[in-house]
Formats: C-alpha cells, structure tokens, sequence
C-alpha cells in the first residue's frame, strides 16, 4: 500500500483540529454551569460526528501508515533473452530492464555473471582438468562467483577483438575510469550509503558492521537495564474530590458581601456584608485538588554527546513500560553511547564488479589490459564509446552478447540510485542493487545504530554481509521460462468457392493452399511441412472429430502430390473427387487443410506449428459448354447447339483446357433449369450478351448464353467465369451461388498425319525407351515408367501391305470439320472424295522396294464464313482483313520395310545365346564370330591336310579298290 | 591312274592347302560384309588381325606343323636385307618424287589423319604403331604366306605373285592414298627373296612410309 502525501496532510490537519479544540475549548465550560472535564473520547467522538469522520476509515489510514515504511519500491531489474530459446552455438543476448532506479539506464552499473556449465562454485579443483581450468577465469585456484564475473566481463570489454591482432601500434591508452557509487550521474555525493532490502519484512538494512550500545544510569547510581527499561515520563494527574464549608450570619441595615478566593490548590469562601441589616457567609475549602496517580511513557530517552534526551517528559528507568497502568520508576541521571566512538560503526559499500579492488580506480593499466584481454593501445577496445575500465564496471551495459552453450546460466547485478531517501541528514538517497531472479535476501549479522538528526534519535537497521553471496542466486538458465514458442502459421486457399467435379471430366478447379511462416528462424527451405486433408458435411464436424481423413486416398487417386517435405509450403489438391473416391461425395461441402510445420535445431530441439484452413467446396457435374457459332446475314451470332467443342470426345484434355484459334468466335452456355441471375466474366473482365451480340440475349440481364471473340494470339489463356444463383425446385432463389470455370488456350491451328491402322498398316517408327520422369498410369506404351518414343513424322510399313492409309488429324480438333483438305502421294494428288468428307488419303499398297519411301502430305485450308467476319467486324471491332483464310500443311515419310523373320521358339541353347548377345557389347560379339570363322578356316584345312596325307589316301584308294573288286 | 593322282594330289596338298588359305583369307576380306552395330575401322582391324597375321601363323605352327622361320621370322641374311633394304628404299623414293613430280594430283590426294598433322605426339603414336602394325600384317600376308611359305618354289616369280594378289587384294582401294604401298610391294618381295627374312623388307616399308608422310607432312 502507498501513502499519498494527500492523505497524510489530512491526518495532519485532523490532528491539529482535535488539538485547537481540546486547548482552546475548555474555557467554554465555565458557560455551561460549573466545572466539568469532558473525556478526550467524548471530545474526539464529537469532532467525528462534526465533521463526518469514520472511524474505521481513519483507523485504516493509521495501519497502513503503521507499515508504510516496509513497502517502499525498492529497485528491481527483469532479464529478457533474444532469442528466448537459444541454440548451441548461436548468439543469444540478454537484456536487463532495471526498475524503481533515479538513474537513466546508461549511468547504472551492470555486474554481469556468467556461469558455463560445470563451472559450480569450488574452493579447489582438479587442475588436470581442462574444463574446470577453463572456469577459472582469474587463474587463483578456485572457481568462485568472480570468475562468473570475469569471464562476462571479458566478453563485453573485448566485444569480438581479437587479442592476437597487433595491427594498432599507437601510443598507450589512458582508458581509466572511476566508478562512482549509485552510478555514473552520483558524482557530487558526499555520502554514500548503501541498502539491501529485505523482501520479507520490507526493512531497508544499510550496509554496515558494528551496533550502537547505549547505557543509562539512574539516580541510585544502577545501570537500566535487565527488566528495566529507560524511557520517557510525564505525570499522570487525577482530580480528587473538594469540600467547601460555609459560614453564614445576618444582621439589619445595607450589607456586603465580598466572594472568597482560591489558587489552583483550594481556596477561601467569599464574604457578605450588609448595611442596616447585614447577613454574611464564607465558604472555606479547596475548590479544585489533584493527586499523581504514576508515570505515563512519551518516548524513549535518546544518549548524544552524554546527555539524557527526552523531547517529552522526564527520563526514567522504569519496569513494565508496556503496561497499561501508570508506571513508577527512579530518575535517569547519566549514559553513555558507543555510536559517539568514532569508528563503531562501519560503512560497508562496497562495488560488485569484478575485481572490485582495482576496477572503476580511473587505473587501467597495461596489466589488467592483459588480463582483461583488451587492447592497451585503443582506449575503447570495445568500440562502444565506453573506455576500457568503464566497460569492465559496466557502465550502461543494459545488454550482454554471447555465444550460447548447452548449460549457461546468466545474472546481472544493478548498481544505481533508488527512488528511497535515506534518513540521514543530508541529500543522500539509498544506493542499492537490484538482481536478477530478486532473490537477495540480507544473510549477515544484522544490527542497528542510532543517530540524532534534528534534535531527534533515529535508528539505522543495519547488516553485514557481502552482496557477492547473492549472485548464485541471481542466475538464470536462458531457456527456463523462455521455452521455444511455436511457429506461428497462416493457411491461405484459393479459390474461394472452388467446384468440385464429381463426374468423369475431371473439369473441377484447382486448390492452391499456401502456408506461410511469421516467425522462423530458418529459411522456409529448412522447415518441415506436413499436410493433411479431412473432409466434413459442416464445419463442427472438424470439432467434433467427424470429419474424415482423406488425404491417403487423394495420394493414391493422383489428385495431390506430396504430402510432407521440407519445404513444402503449398498444397495443389485437383477438385475431381468422385463417388468412386469418396462414398456420397455429393453429401460433402467442407474441406480443412491441416499443416504442421516442423523447425529443427538439432537433438530434442524443435519448433512447431500448426494451422489449418477449412474451404467449402461445390459439388457440381454442370459445366459450360463450347459451342460452335454461326452467324446470320446481319453479322448476329447464334449457337450451333448441337456442334459442341471440347466436349473430350477426342482428346480428354480438351474438357480441361479447350484449344482455340485466333479470330474464332466461341460459344458458351450453361444449363438455365436451375440457375438464375448470371453474371459472366472473361479474365476477370464482365462478358456481356445482349440482343446486339445475339438475338437469344436479353439487353436487361445476362443469360445462360454467351459468346467471345478470341483476339490473342498463340499461348494467351482466357478464364470465362459464370456465376449465378441456384434456383430451387420451388422457384426461390437459395443461398448457394454456383461458380463455373472454363479455361481456353490459344493455338496454332495445324494439322498432322496419322495412321488409320498401325496394327496391321503402317505404324510409327520406333526410336528407343526413355525414362518418363513422371509417374505414368494407363499408358500402354510404359512399363514401369520407361516409355517407348515413337517418331510422329516417319513411319513404317512391310513391303506388300494393301490398304494403307493416313488421317488428317486437326489442332484444335474442331477445324477439321470446316476445313478443305488435299492428300498427296509422292507429290501426287490422290484426293478421292470418298475419302476426303472422313479427311483420310486414299489407301494404298506398299508396292516399293524394301528400303524405299513414300512422301505422304497433306494440305488444308480453312475459310471463316463471311457472315462470322461480319460479326466479328459489327460487333467486337476485328477487321475482316485479320480473320482471312488459314493454309497449313503436313507431311510424313513411310519407310518400306522387308517382313520380319520368323523366330523360332526361345528355348534350349538359344536363349543362352539370346542372352549373351543382349548382354554383350557388339565388338565383343563381332570377334567372337570372326575367331570363330578362323577356328573353323584351320580345322578345317587341318582335317583336310591330314585326309591328304598319302598313306590315309593309299589306304583309302586300296579300300575302294578291293571293295570295287569284290 | 588313280595311284598316281593320288600321289600327286597327296605331294602337293601343302600347296593346295596354303592355296586355300590364301583364296579364303582374301574372298573373305574382299566380300566381308560389315556389321551395323560396329565400327568399320575396329572391324577392319580385327578381321585383319584375325586373317593376316593370326591365320598364318596358327596355320603354319599347327596345321602344317612348321617352323615360324618357314614363314619368314628369322634373322635371314642381314648384310643383304639392310643393303637390298636401302636400295629399295633410295630407289622408291625416287620413283615417288618422279610420280609427285608428273602427277600433282598424288600431293592433293594423300592425306593424312588431321589430328596426325596437327599433333606431333599424334604423329609419332601413329607412324610406330598403327603404320608398323599395318605393314607387319602385309608382310606376314603376302610376303611371309604367299611368297615364303606358299610360293618358295616359284623362284623370283613368286615376288611377281604376291604383288599381284596384293594388287587384287587392293583393287577396292587403287588410289593415289595406297600408291606408296603398292609401289614398294614388289621391293618389299624382292629384299625377304633375298634376305631370307621378314624383318628387314619390314624395316625398309616402315622407312620408306615414314618418308612419303614426312614429305607430305613438310610439303602439306
């Protein structure tokens, strides 16, 4: 509680009220009918009433002002770390926020400690220990709180300078500093006094050693002490009770009479005469008489230079002091006090920096440069605007920077000025300290001494003890309380209505989520990303745990990608869920992407966090559907309703990103049955059919049809957006709005050869096995992602084929149904029209010689309608001479090839060979068989000189002599 | 009769055997048809590996049970080859500067390999081995085979012999890049006649090839 200077004042003043009146009101008395003495409750209870007084209130005031004293803000210092989860080896920095000091930051003095893991206080340690000999930064022998200090102070005064860098050869510094106590700004103070507060009873004990004794003799020449105390006394007075006796006589004639008088110990009666008749009567007896009753204690009696003081009252050595009755006691005649010893008492201020004896001396010389590992010849080794010696006291060192290792504990000490004026007698206000942790208690021989200050004793609590022994307990582990905090993540999704496309089209949009992170430490590279998908019927369903994960099925039907991997901060999930996919996929509205973000510093130490994302999705088979346009005669446009484009009736892509020409102009339309208000929009930019544009369209509001010209060229994309209400059965509009997207590209219009039958005609030539580096599913020309690559220009057919033949095949698909084409054989036009309406050449046989080609080409023209070039000049501006015919051509090559052989079944030592061969580098291969040849060459020639051998002849002749003679 | 043919036949059939060999060796490098899958000039190598220098060898060793001097591996008559050798070489040589002389074309047409007459590493790498290796394949071929070991008993007709199956075993190839070669053939018969070895009709082909390239290394 804290006494506003206000509310003392009052009390003051009421005080000074009860007193005028209790003084300056007894005369008033003798007006109401003779003596009577109101009681001091009576007169205290009557100026309450008088002026609204509550006595609880007031009593309240004086209890607090009771303990006032032990609630002084007494400075304290916060210590806050950056990072607040450190990692080994990284810089970590504390910052020490210190409170209730008069100084400014910069002028206090900031004992840092620094205690390394193992490096716990011992009088003597192993030397052949190289971690405890690293602890003991001052070398002495023992690991002590000075080596916290020094190995701190070291790192601030060296800031990063390294002590083998000789380069700056100047003169020697003068970097001293002297350390003023309470700080830097307390230069002028001619005393110092130091303060440690005790946190439990709120007392302030000055640093000091040694106690006042002060001894009082009383008038029978004994020493009070023992069960006597000396005090202060005044007398107690009661009033005893008076009888005053009257004498009366009369006689005839005037009379007189005269009154008595009396002194404050009785009096006399008065006296009555009369003339002619006279009558008289005195009274005689005390008329007011007191009586002591004891000794009331005003004080306790103060010893200066020898002599008794008491401020009120006689000094008395009295027994029972605290009692309630009046107390007796003999006179005190003499003391003695040992405060008046010069020396009793001895201040104990004293610098918590390290090596206090030498630091902050305004010496700084090149000895403890060494020590401190500074340069002796830069004055701020730092380079803080700081000299040396002020950087080794500390000086405005608010912040400490090191580098972190697994176990460092960190405190401070504040050295400054409190806000809590001293008692003496002078401008002094308590120097104190403030730690870290605020756990400094006072541990030391306590104690009091007393002063008289303005005529009056004051005592001083005082305590001996050495601030030293708090900094063990001042430390703080950096990552206690300042744990890691998570990461904070953001999940973003696009678009915000995406459809989902439950039929087999595979139309649906596409889910872009991002995630992003505030505040990591690590590059986005380095963090973990884990997604996870559920899907839910409403919103609480995520809540209450009934949604349904779906994510391993999204991986195994294709429609994601990966789900987990550093750095994976986006998600793309293909809205095509189907029924096959998810069971009544069309009961589903929510989705909710969960990401968990993972930042990793090592063992056991980690960030997390996590967010999430819920997207409500549409579930719809309605699409916009592309329609060919034609035109009337005043440059109207109308759909070709049953001529759709990009419907995926030849190339499945097309349902996903329909291919168009320059200056074609496209028709769209939705089914109307259900849907109300439409609003189109073509890349962001409102589409708008009106009666100008078609006749179908309404001039008031946008309908279910519409229509654009494509002006961009090759590569442009266009994103027509239809946007309307649901309409439901009963004809109101519902509160779902249905979005449908349909995406178109721009291409070069082209055409291609390709064979009608490559089973049994001709087929492409196949050129070699490439690695597809996609995963590839359904496609019949991978196995196990190694892909065959066909060539799509040359093609090969056997020599005596029959009926072979090409087909025109045309980008985008749709103008193959306009256009005009030719079919060339060799350079020879072989046009049939039976064949050209299905845009195919004429068949042909493979009559060439194996090794020889033909030259298949095709040339194709396509005519815009003159009517469509109208309308595209009416209504959107293109001039005619853009939208002229389009020529483009094709051609291939059929390579004549002879029949294959036929191979016989792979078994027995035909398949060793066929795997050695497949196996075996071909010049391997080629010398073998030309080794072969040789072998066979000389056995042969061998067997044939050994028959020619004459003997074997003339034998073999003699044989078939003698057989021809039988 | 039929002793008599039988006799005959069984006298001359190391003639009619190395004959055999000789037309195989050469029908089958002329109408050798190459590979698709391998190099031409790494099969040319190997086949000829295989069939001038193997073949003979192993033919003469195990099928006919004969020395390697009989094929013309030995020291023969060294005063005679090294003269007869420098002679040849003097002579060729002069026939050759008479030939680029009369014939300007011969200077355009012989080429070496390009990195050869850019390299001098190159050079070296290619006179020492791939021009010794060419010529040692020639000469156990048509001089050590057909001349020594085949037509011994020709006489000097033998060296006008292996020329002229030289000279078909070339008929592919006349150019004036295989001039040098055919020039020396019938000198490169005459020193292993001579001499009785193959080992200076080898040296002289080496030197007089390693002067032609040098001439046209300088004159290029």
């Amino acid at each position: 509680m804290r006494f506003h200077r206000g509310k003392i004042k009052h009390f003051f003043t009421f005080v000074f009220i009860i007193q005028f009146f209790l003084v300056n009101t007894l005369p008033a008395f003798a007006l109401f009918g003779g003596p009577k003495i109101p009681s001091p409750s009576s007169v205290l209870s009557d100026v309450e009433k008088r002026y609204h007084l509550d006595t609880g209130s007031i009593q309240n005031i004086g209890e607090a002002m009771n303990v006032s004293s032990g609630k002084m803000t007494v400075p304290e210092v916060s210590i806050f770390f950056t990072p607040s989860d450190p990692k080994e080896g990284e810089k970590i920095t504390a910052k020490a926020f210190p409170t209730f000091f008069s100084n400014s930051e910069e002028d206090m003095y900031y004992t840092w400690s620094l205690k390394r893991n193992g490096c716990d206080i011992e009088k003597s340690y192993d030397r052949n220990d190289p971690q405890k000999r690293s602890c003991d930064a001052d070398n002495n022998g023992n690991i002590d709180v000075e080596d916290w200090k020094i190995t701190a102070g070291r790192i601030l005064v060296q800031n990063g300078y390294d002590t083998t860098d000789n380069a700056d050869l100047g003169p020697l510094d003068d970097d001293g500093y002297r350390a003023h106590f309470g700080g830097a700004n307390r230069t002028t103070a001619s005393n110092e006094y130091c303060y440690i507060n005790d946190p439990s009873s709120g007392t302030n004990y000055e640093l000091a050693s040694g106690s006042s004794e002060t001894r009082f003799i009383d008038s029978y020449g004994s020493l009070c002490t023992g069960n006597r105390t000396p005090a202060c006394a005044v007398e107690e007075l009661t009033l005893e009770n008076t009888t005053l006796t009257m004498n009366t006589s009369a006689t005839g004639g005037s009379s007189s009479a005269t009154g008595g008088s009396g002194d404050a110990n009785g009096g006399t009666g008065g006296s009555a005469s009369a003339t002619n008749a006279s009558a008289s009567a005195n009274a005689s007896g005390d008329v007011v008489k007191t009586s002591q009753t004891g000794y009331t204690v005003s004080g306790i009696p103060a010893c200066f230079n020898n002599t008794i003081i008491c401020n009120i009252g006689t000094p008395k050595c009295v027994t029972n002091i605290n009692s309630s009755s009046p107390i007796y006691g003999s006179n005190l005649i003499s003391c003695s006090s040992t405060a008046d010893v010069s020396g009793a008492i001895t201040n104990k201020c004293q610098h918590l920096f390290p090596r206090a004896s030498e630091s902050g001396d305004n010496r700084f010389e090149e000895r403890e440069e060494g020590f401190w590992g500074t340069n002796p010849r830069d004055p701020s080794t730092a380079d803080n605007g700081n000299k040396d010696e002020a950087n080794v006291v500390g000086l405005g060192q608010s912040s400490f920077t090191w580098t972190y290792q697994k176990g460092d504990k960190i405190g401070v000490a504040v050295e400054g000025t409190s806000l809590v004026p001293t008692k003496h007698d002078n401008t002094s206000f308590m120097t104190m300290w403030a730690f870290s942790n605020k756990k400094c208690n006072p541990s030391g021989t306590t104690g009091s001494y007393s002063q008289m200050i303005k005529g009056y004793s004051v005592s001083f609590p005082t305590v001996d003890m050495d601030l030293n022994d708090c900094i063990p307990r001042s430390l703080v582990d950096p990552t206690v309380g300042g744990q890691a905090t998570r990461l904070t993540l953001a999940v973003s999704a696009t678009p915000d209505d995406p459809i989902n496309d439950s039929s087999d089209d595979k139309s649906g949009d596409t889910i872009f989520v991002q995630a992003s992170v505030d505040n990591a430490n690590k590059n986005i590279a380095n963090i973990l990303f884990d997604w996870k998908i559920d899907i839910a019927r409403n919103i609480s369903d995520f809540e209450n745990e009934n949604s349904q994960p779906i994510t391993d099925d999204l991986i195994d039907k294709k429609l994601i990608g990966n789900i987990k991997g550093n750095g994976l901060d986006s998600l793309q999930l293909k809205m095509n869920l189907t029924n096959e996919d998810i069971n009544n996929i069309e009961d589903y509205k929510y989705l909710r992407f969960r990401v968990t973000a993972v930042e990793s510093f090592g063992e056991n130490q980690r960030r997390k966090g996590t967010s999430d994302i819920v997207v409500k999705f549409i579930n719809s088979t309605d699409k916009i559907s592309v329609k060919r346009v034609e035109a009337d005669d005043q440059g109207k446009v109308r759909l070709i309703t049953d001529d759709t484009l990009c419907d995926g009736h030849d190339n499945d892509l097309d349902k996903t990103l329909c291919k168009v020409i320059k200056n074609e102009i496209i028709g769209l339309k939705v089914d109307s049955s259900n849907l109300q208000n439409f609003r189109w929009t073509i890349n962001g930019v409102p589409l708008l059919c009106n009666s100008r544009v078609s006749s179908p369209c309404d001039d008031k509001a946008q309908g279910a049809i519409n229509f654009f010209p494509v002006t961009g060229n090759p590569g442009d994309m266009y994103t027509v957006t239809m946007t309307a209400n649901e309409v439901s059965p009963s004809g109101s509009i519902t509160d779902k709005t249905v979005t449908l997207t349909r995406a178109f590209v721009v291409v070069e219009p082209s055409v291609t050869l390709k064979s009608t039958n490559e089973e049994n005609g001709a087929w492409r030539k196949f050129l070699g096995r490439y690695k597809s580096l996609v995963d590839v599913v359904g496609n019949s020309e991978c196995l196990e992602n190694l892909c065959d690559d066909f060539s799509d220009s040359i093609y090969e057919a056997y020599k005596g084929t029959t009926g072979v033949s090409f087909y025109a095949d045309f980008t985008p698909n749709f103008l193959g149904r306009k256009a005009t084409v030719t079919f060339t054989l060799d350079g020879m036009d072989t046009s049939s029209q039976d064949f050209l309406d299905s845009k195919k050449i004429t068949p042909f046989d493979i009559t060439k010689a194996v090794g020889e080609t033909y030259t298949i080409g095709v040339k194709a023209e396509v005519a815009e309608d003159v009517n469509l070039r109208k309308a595209l000049m009416n209504i959107w501006g293109i001039s005619p001479f853009s939208s002229s015919e389009l020529h483009f051509d094709s051609s291939v090559q059929l390579e004549v090839k002879d029949e294959p052989v036929t191979e016989g079944p792979m078994n027995g030592p035909r398949k060793y060979y066929a795997a050695i061969a497949s196996y075996l580098p071909s010049s391997v291969l080629f010398t073998f068989r030309i080794f072969l040849s040789a072998v066979l060459v000389l056995f042969t020639l061998h067997l044939l000189n050994r028959m020619l051998e004459n003997r074997r002849l003339t034998a073999f002749v003699n044989d078939a002599v003698e057989k021809e003679k039988e | 009769m039929m002793q008599t043919f039988v006799q005959l036949l069984s006298f001359f059939r190391r003639f009619l055997i190395t004959f055999l060999l000789v037309i195989f060796s050469l029908l089958f490098l002329f109408f050798f048809s190459e590979s698709e899958t391998v190099s031409p000039i790494l099969q040319q190598f190997i086949v000829s590996i295989v069939f001038f220098l193997i073949i003979p060898l192993v033919y003469s060793r195990i099928v006919m049970k004969e020395p390697w001097e009989n094929i013309g591996f030995q020291k023969g008559y060294f005063w005679t080859g090294l003269f007869l050798g420098i002679l040849s070489v003097l002579f060729t040589f002069s026939i050759f500067w008479w030939t680029i002389n009369f014939f300007p074309s011969f200077k355009e047409s012989y080429v070496l390999p390009g990195i050869v007459q850019v390299s001098f590493w190159w050079f070296v790498f290619y006179e020492l081995i791939v021009v010794s290796i060419l010529l040692m394949l020639y000469e156990v071929f048509f001089r050590g085979l057909i001349q020594f070991f085949w037509l011994k008993d020709f006489g000097m007709w033998a060296i006008l012999i292996q020329t002229l199956f030289f000279v078909l075993f070339s008929i592919n190839d006349i150019s004036w890049q295989r001039f040098p070669l055919l020039l020396f053939c019938p000198f490169a018969g005459l020193i292993v006649y001579f001499s009785k070895s193959l080992w200076y009709s080898f040296v002289a082909s080496w030197m007089f090839l390693f002067l032609v390239d040098i001439f046209f290394l300088i004159s290029h």
